[in-house]
């Protein structure tokens, strides 16, 4: 069978989740010993990003990605870490987080099968920090500036670090870093090149933010239900497999950019205190953000603090 | 049936219900709805068409198509484009098809303060239509000339149509704007030659009209041309400065535009807002219908498999990247007959721009050219929407087919540019890089 | 007949109203978007919200006006072929395709209640520097696509009655 996969990501864009999709796809042929395939429809041709989770369970598509930060609201549980800014884990640490989740809770997987999805698989985003037009050492330095702010975690992080949150649209962050219409946006490297945003912004901030929750590899519930049992346990091991590949080539990705950085493009990295950061977690904005998923997932009958000792530093 | 004939089947029926009269939006939309739902089923096509309408509206960037639309609108109002339309006669009135070259100059330059080609066009038909008429210009040269110079409008920033190609590509909507202003410059010298030889080879389509200037007047009207500079200067400085956004220029311009027209009638009646809002909403709405049914339409192509075999097609020939660039081309000129540069924006640059990405043709080069390409389409029958607009603000001086006929030496102008995008693709790249 | 065209001007009054609603939020937009970049500007102090409310404002400024231009005749079609047809078979073919238009809103009228229904249900919210509840937006889609659809089946019947619409005259397709 040829299995749908619809995804908001350009083929062309030979970042490391475009690299490990189209891995993910060519592993699922050899592990089925070619009996299945997928299908790959890029770059939005299908459904864009807000249209994918909808579409997906519709069964437009049997594979998908779904951007979990942008549906707060229809999948409340599953976004348990973009609550959560700063928070101490990395990539490879919230995707297993996660599949822990999924593992423990029938929760998880509850929320999602009530709107027809299931998740295999997890893609966390890199560690981020703030790239910067101007050197920031301490949070002194930051009073003031105007960052990047975007979701619902970030306005009151960046409030409660003393600086101006400005909303800008990924695509014109560019030109907003260019002309000093902020001053800083929380970013990875990797993602950082991507965006070319380091031609134009000098400086990254190494502060913690940790990494954000990210990408469900999701399927079709119906169309999962529909595998046999061998093709299931496939699926399922390669959703597991494919966030060990995944971390690993971006890991890949950061030294690389990390060597750029300190070539050509001379982008300098600043450690920032971390207890500078940790000072303002108190912050009663921040504390509401996170009150809000402690409050629904007591709703949800979770064990809410059990939980989110693992977002504590 | 397989997925691959059932997408052939819905081109043909695509084609079929527009010639049938069957509104271009609404042919889109329903080939596009039924074809998803013969491909994934009725309950897959209804989740579709429940949220596209919603999520491609629900956009920060696309605000800027309606504001730069009322922005056209107020500098209408305002009249910009009557005062350079007399600051141009004045100086080449007296050359032979001067009218049509100044008709092409003050749209060049009133294109950098509308980014709407519909809009240029209406502007300069009401403004230097009848101009030409009284004067004796042919109408097939007159109405024309009208319709192909309105398309500067959308190759000189700001322009909705290059913010229409950023978002669907992912490039750089700041590079974008600016690598258009030469190419945009340069295309309003090819016009202007292009009507030149055609008056010079038939002197009766634009006969000579003596009428002189003293040097003293020629100077004077060039005063009149100050507001229009002061728009672009604002919007210019603005950007450079970082006080706005490309993005956020669409709204200052409207705003500075709408302070011009209060201030050229004395107060804000004479502005007309109510009107100018309508039309600025009607029109909005006109494009969106289309981009968003042309989506419908595009993703059923997509999952349809058409694409992919079109765009695999491409990638496969083992040819000259450039004999690629002309079937590119060829099926742009092709589709741009029948559809309207949004919709096929929309349609085809999921399957164009990554086979020009992966034959190493730089995004911001693809761009300027592939709107260049789809402007050629807004004129030419039978889906010429320009050429409509002419058609409908010459309140029944010119017949459609006339305008149509006139298009010949523009549409070859058109290629000719093309032609030196193609050997000179710094004239487009030259300033972005710069700029960087 | 009579009574079908007190109907259609009667809705043409509502649709008129409807766009004028677009068109000042349009105006609203745009004041807002300039006051935002200023005040960035000058104070560093920009408007909580402007993006996420400029965003919202698109999809009613756009649905709002979806069926007056309907109704305006300014929807583009190409009669090239049809305006060389014998007038009564112009005339069916004109018909149908307005039922077809018909036919293509009222099903993403359909589709778009069961969004907004759905985003209902969960409370959705535009989240972002402020936060508001997104499925009002949502419902005005709705209400945007079934307008047209009803604009396009009285369009239809008007037709059929022999009744000549907006932006018909002399092979014009604006
Ligand atoms: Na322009
Ligand atoms: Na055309």
């Amino acid at each position: 069978e040829v299995y749908k996969w619809i995804t908001f990501k350009p083929q062309g864009a030979g970042d490391a989740q475009a690299v490990t999709t189209q891995w993910l796809v060519d592993e699922f042929a050899k592990r089925t010993g070619g009996k299945h395939e997928i299908e790959v429809f890029w770059g939005g041709s299908v459904a864009k990003t807000r249209e994918i989770p909808d579409a997906l369970a519709a069964g437009v598509g049997d594979f998908g990605d779904i951007i979990t930060p942008y549906f707060p609201d229809a999948m409340p549980m599953n976004n348990a870490v973009g609550f959560f800014i700063p928070q101490p884990m990395g990539t490879l640490e919230v995707g297993q987080f996660l599949e822990k989740l999924h593992e423990t809770y029938p929760q998880f997987k509850d929320e999602l099968a009530s709107q027809n999805l299931y998740a295999f698989g997890f893609r966390p985003l890199e560690s981020y920090g703030l790239l910067c037009t101007k050197p920031v050492n301490t949070v002194k330095d930051l009073e003031g500036l105007r960052i990047r702010s975007y979701g619902f975690a970030y306005p009151k992080l960046i409030e409660a670090l003393g600086a101006t949150p400005v909303s800008i649209a990924t695509s014109e962050a560019y030109e907003a870093l260019q002309r000093s219409i902020i001053d800083c946006t929380p970013i990875g490297p990797a993602l950082a090149r991507g965006w070319k945003y380091d031609e134009v912004a000098k400086y990254y901030i190494d502060i913690p933010l940790g990494a954000s929750f990210g990408h469900l590899l999701a399927m079709n519930l119906d169309s999962y239900n529909g595998m046999d049992d061998e093709t299931k346990a496939i699926v399922d091991q390669l959703g597991k497999d494919y966030l060990v590949e995944y971390a690993r080539v971006l890991d890949e990705d950061r030294a690389r950019v990390g060597e750029l950085w300190k070539g050509d493009l001379g982008v300098e990295v600043i450690e920032f205190p971390q207890d500078e950061l940790l000072a303002v977690i108190d912050d009663a904005g921040i504390q509401a953000v996170r009150q809000e998923w402690i409050d629904k997932a007591n709703a949800a009958g979770l064990p809410a603090d059990e939980i989110v000792s693992n977002l504590k530093f | 049936m397989s997925s691959l004939s059932i997408g052939m089947l819905g081109v043909v029926a695509l084609f079929a219900t527009i010639l049938l009269g069957v509104n271009v939006m609404v042919a889109l939309g329903l080939v596009g709805a039924f074809g998803l739902a013969s491909l994934v089923g009725f309950k897959a096509a209804t989740a579709i068409l429940g949220t596209v309408f919603f999520d491609t509206t629900h956009s920060f960037h696309f605000s800027v198509i309606p504001l730069f639309l009322l922005m056209g609108f107020f500098a209408m109002r305002a009249g910009l484009g009557e005062d350079l339309f007399e600051a141009t006669t004045k100086w080449l009135g007296n050359l032979r098809g001067g009218l049509a070259i100044s008709t092409t100059l003050g749209a060049a330059a009133f294109g950098a303060a509308s980014g709407s080609s519909v809009g240029t066009a209406t502007v300069f038909t009401k403004l230097a239509l009848p101009q030409m008429l009284d004067r004796g210009y042919d109408k097939s040269l007159a109405s024309a000339s009208i319709a192909i110079a309105g398309t500067l409008a959308v190759m000189i920033p700001p322009s909705a149509l290059v913010v229409v190609y950023g978002i669907l590509t992912d490039s750089s909507i700041g590079s974008l704007l600016i690598a258009g202003f030469i190419p945009g410059i340069v295309f309003s010298i090819v016009l202007c030659i292009a009507i030149w030889l055609t008056v010079f080879r038939n002197p009766k389509l634009a006969p000579l009209q003596h009428q002189h200037f003293t040097l003293r007047e020629k100077l004077a009207s060039l005063r009149l041309a100050g507001p229009l500079v002061l728009v672009i200067m604002v919007i210019v400085a603005g950007l450079y400065l970082g006080i706005f956004t490309p993005t956020e220029a669409g709204a200052i311009g409207a705003a500075f535009t709408f302070l011009l027209a209060i201030i050229r009638h004395r107060g804000l009646k004479g502005v007309e807002l109510k009107k100018t809002l309508l039309e600025t909403i009607r029109t909005s709405a006109m494009i969106f219908a289309i981009l968003i049914c042309a989506l419908l339409f595009s993703k059923f192509l997509a999952l349809s498999g058409v694409a992919n075999a079109v765009g695999g097609y491409l990638t496969g020939l083992e040819v000259n990247r450039w004999v690629i660039v002309v079937l590119v081309s060829l099926i742009y000129l092709a589709l741009g007959m029948m559809m309207d540069a949004p919709a096929l924006l929309a349609i085809t640059l999921p399957i164009t721009h990554p086979v020009m990405m992966s034959l190493g043709f730089d995004p911001i080069w693809f761009g300027i050219f592939v709107v260049l390409l789809v402007e050629i389409g807004a004129v030419t029958p039978p889906v010429g929407i320009n050429c409509f607009v002419v058609q409908a603000a010459s309140e029944g001086r010119v017949r459609l087919e006339q305008i149509f006929r006139g298009l010949v030496p523009f549409v070859l102008a058109g290629f000719a540019m093309l032609i030196l995008l193609c050997l000179f693709p710094q004239i487009a790249l030259f300033l972005p890089e710069t700029m960087k | 007949m009579k009574n079908l065209e007190r109907l259609r001007a009667s809705y043409g009054v509502v649709l008129t109203q409807c766009g004028l609603l677009a068109g000042i939020l349009t105006f609203a937009v745009m004041c807002l978007v300039v006051a935002n970049a200023l005040l960035r500007f000058i104070f560093n102090e920009p408007i909580a919200g402007t993006l996420e409310l400029t965003e919202s404002a698109l999809p009613l400024m756009i649905f709002l006006s979806l069926a007056l231009t309907q109704l305006k005749g300014e929807h583009i079609k190409v009669v090239l072929l049809t305006q060389h047809f014998p007038a009564p078979l112009q005339r069916f073919v004109k018909v149908i395709a307005m039922l077809l238009g018909a036919l293509l809103f009222a099903w993403a009228a359909y589709a778009g209640w069961n969004m907004a229904m759905k985003s209902f249900a969960i409370g959705e919210l535009e989240r972002g520097s402020i936060r508001f509840p997104i499925w009002p937006v949502k419902f005005a889609v709705f209400f945007g696509l079934a307008l047209l659809a009803i604009q396009f089946l009285l369009d239809a019947i008007y037709c059929a009655m022999g009744g000549k619409l907006a932006g018909d005259e002399a092979g014009e397709a604006q």
